[in-house]
C-alpha cells in the first residue's frame, strides 16, 4: 500500500513537472473568453465577462460564445466548469500580477498597431493567464494517474501499468493538450474518472466511489454539456455490474445519480441566474441545435480517424495498439469492454457529426482528446516481452513522441498554418492530403521554440528545478517498480 | 431569489470543482512534503 502510493505520488510528480516544462497556457479564443471570466471574478467577484470589453451589437460573431443576461452583463454561454476550476490559481497568479511591472506588457495588449497573434503571446506571459492555465497541465498529469491506477487493476502489474501510462503520457494527444486552456483536458478528466470510479465499484463495491463518479460526471457536464450523453453508459455499466452480481441497484444507482444531479441542477441554477430560465444556456448551440449537427459523416468520420490533418490515430501512434487488444479485453472483461465500445462509438459519432468537427485554430482532432484514455485503455493487455510486439509498441512510442514534441516546443503556428493551407482549409478533402503538422514542424527546424523558462534567468531557475524534479522523480519510480514485465510472459 | 441561485451555484460548484480537481493532487503533496520531512 506504502510502495503503491509511493509510486502514484512519483508518477503525478514526474508527469506535472514534465507538463508545466511545456506549458503555454491561453492560446485561442475560448481560452482567452474563460480567462477572461476567471480574472473578472478574482476582481470583481462578478463570474460575468469584463464590463464595456465586449459589444455583442457592433461585434455580431461574439454572439457564439456570449449573450446578454438579464441584468444587462454580458455572460459567456460556454459551461462554466473551466473557469470556475481556474479561480484557485487565479488567485495566485493576480497575487504575483499586482507585485509585477507590465507595463511593457500592457502597451503591446492595449496597441491597436499590434496583431491578435501578438497580442495572445503577450496576454499568456501576463501572471494572472499564466496561473489560471495552469489547471490543464494539473488535470492531464491526474488523467495519466487514473489510467495507470485503472491499468494496475486490469493487469494487475505496476510495471505494465507504469509502461502504458508512460506510452498514453508522452506518445499521445494529451501532452500536447496539457500544455493549453481547451476545455477538453478537465472533461477527460472528469470523465475518465468517473468511468474508472464506477469500475472499482464494479471490483471492490465499495459505496463511495459512486459517490466520486457522480461528482466527476457532474462537474464533466459543468465542464462540456455534450458529456451528458456518456453518463447513459456509465450508468449501465453500473446497473449491468449490479445485475450481475445479484445486489440491490436502487441504492447505487442512487448514489451515482444525485451528485451527477447536483452538477446539472447547478448548471440551472446559473441559467437561472443569467437568463431567468432553468433551461435556457444562452448557448448560439442550444438556439440553433438543427443547424450544430449537419456534418456529412463520410468525410468527417474517415477525416477523424485517418486523414493527415485530423486523424486521432496520426496524432496519436500508440492508440493504434486499440486493435490489437480489444479483443483480449473483450475476452478477460466482456462488459467493460462492451461499455468502453459503446462510448468511444457515442462520442466519435457525436463529434463527428457536429457541424464544426473541424475544430479550427488547434492542434490535431480536439474534439476526440477526451477518448485518448478509453481507446487506451484495452493496450495494458497488450504489453509484454515478445519480441514483435516490443518492436512495435517501441516504434509507436517514438512516432507519437516526437509528433507530440511538434506540438508541445512551439505554440500553434497559427500564421504559418494559414500560409500553408491558403482557402485549401476550407474543403475537408484536402485534409487527407495535408496537414498542420507540416509547418508547425517547419517553424520548429527554423528554431522558434517557445518555453516560458526560457523568458528570464529566475524563470530558468525555476525550469531547472522542474527538470530536476522530472529526472528525480523517474529514477525513484523505475527504482521503486518491480521489474515483473522483463521475467514473465502474462 | 436570482441572487441566492448564484451564490448556492457558486458556493457548491467551488466546492465541488475543489473536492474533484484538488482534492486528490493536495492529498499526495502532502504525503510527499510528509516522507521528505521524515527523510530529513
Amino acid at each position: 500500500m506504502e510502495n503503491r502510493l509511493l509510486q502514484v505520488t512519483l508518477l503525478f510528480c514526474f508527469f506535472l513537472s514534465l507538463y508545466l516544462l511545456t506549458y503555454k497556457g491561453v492560446d485561442a479564443g475560448d481560452g482567452i473568453f474563460h480567462y477572461g471570466v476567471a480574472k473578472n471574478f478574482i476582481l470583481t467577484g462578478r463570474l460575468a465577462l469584463p464590463e464595456g470589453k465586449y459589444d455583442l451589437n457592433k461585434q455580431k460573431w461574439l454572439k457564439a460564445f456570449m449573450a446578454e443576461g438579464c441584468n444587462g452583463r454580458v455572460y459567456l454561454t460556454l459551461p462554466p466548469g473551466l473557469s470556475l476550476a481556474s479561480i484557485p490559481l487565479g488567485y495566485f497568479g493576480n497575487v504575483i500580477e499586482n507585485h509585477t511591472d507590465l507595463i511593457q506588457y500592457n502597451e503591446v495588449i492595449n496597441s491597436e498597431n499590434t496583431n491578435d497573434y501578438a497580442k495572445l503571446s503577450f496576454i499568456r506571459k501576463l501572471p494572472s493567464a499564466f496561473f489560471i492555465g495552469l489547471i490543464n497541465p494539473i488535470v492531464s498529469a491526474l488523467t495519466v494517474l487514473i489510467l495507470f491506477l485503472f491499468g494496475q487493476e486490469i493487469v494487475k502489474s505496476q510495471s505494465k501499468a507504469l509502461i502504458g501510462s508512460f506510452l498514453f503520457g508522452l506518445g499521445t494527444i494529451i501532452w500536447p493538450y496539457s500544455s493549453n486552456y481547451w476545455t477538453q483536458p478537465l472533461l477527460t478528466f472528469c470523465m475518465f474518472s468517473s468511468f474508472y470510479f464506477i469500475f472499482l465499484f464494479s471490483r471492490h463495491f465499495k459505496e463511495r466511489c459512486l459517490l466520486f463518479a457522480g461528482l466527476l460526471a457532474g462537474y464533466a457536464f459543468l465542464s462540456r454539456f455534450e458529456s451528458i450523453l456518456t453518463v447513459p453508459w456509465l450508468v449501465l455499466y453500473l446497473v449491468a455490474t449490479l445485475i450481475y452480481e445479484k445486489k440491490n441497484w436502487l441504492k447505487p444507482v442512487g448514489m451515482f445519480v444525485i451528485p451527477f444531479a447536483v452538477g446539472v441542477g447547478l448548471q440551472m441554477l446559473w441559467n437561472l441566474y443569467r437568463f431567468g430560465s432553468l433551461l435556457k444556456t444562452g448557448a448560439f448551440h442550444q438556439a440553433l441545435l438543427g443547424m450544430s449537427f449537419k456534418a456529412n459523416l463520410l468525410i468527417s468520420l474517415p477525416a477523424n480517424l485517418v486523414s493527415f490533418q485530423r486523424s486521432l490515430f496520426i496524432y496519436s501512434p500508440p492508440l493504434l495498439l486499440f486493435f490489437c487488444a480489444i479483443r483480449s479485453l473483450f475476452l478477460a472483461q466482456k462488459r467493460l469492454a462492451s461499455i468502453l465500445v459503446g462510448i468511444i462509438l457515442t462520442n466519435l459519432l457525436l463529434y463527428s457529426k457536429f457541424s464544426f468537427w473541424q475544430a479550427p485554430a488547434s492542434w490535431g482532432p480536439r474534439f476526440l482528446v477526451l477518448l485518448g484514455p478509453f481507446i487506451f485503455l484495452p493496450v495494458f493487455l497488450f504489453l509484454d516481452q515478445v519480441l514483435w510486439k516490443k518492436v512495435l509498441i517501441g516504434f509507436l512510442f517514438f512516432a507519437g513522441l516526437l509528433i507530440q514534441l511538434v506540438g508541445v516546443l512551439l505554440p500553434l503556428q497559427v500564421m504559418a498554418q494559414e500560409k500553408y493551407w491558403g482557402d485549401s482549409w476550407y474543403d475537408p478533402r484536402n485534409y487527407f492530403t495535408k496537414s498542420d503538422i507540416v509547418p508547425q514542424a517547419a517553424m520548429l527546424l527554423k528554431g522558434k521554440i517557445e518555453l516560458w523558462w526560457l523568458e528570464s534567468p529566475i524563470k530558468l531557475l525555476i525550469g531547472m528545478a522542474l527538470f530536476f524534479i522530472t529526472f528525480l522523480s523517474l529514477f525513484l519510480l523505475v527504482k521503486n517498480t518491480p521489474h515483473e514485465i522483463f521475467n514473465s510472459n502474462n | 431569489m436570482n441572487d441566492i441561485a448564484f451564490k448556492i451555484f457558486l458556493f457548491l460548484s467551488v466546492i465541488m470543482g475543489f473536492v474533484v480537481i484538488y482534492g486528490y493532487p493536495v492529498f499526495l503533496l502532502f504525503y510527499l512534503s510528509r516522507k521528505i520531512l521524515k527523510i530529513l
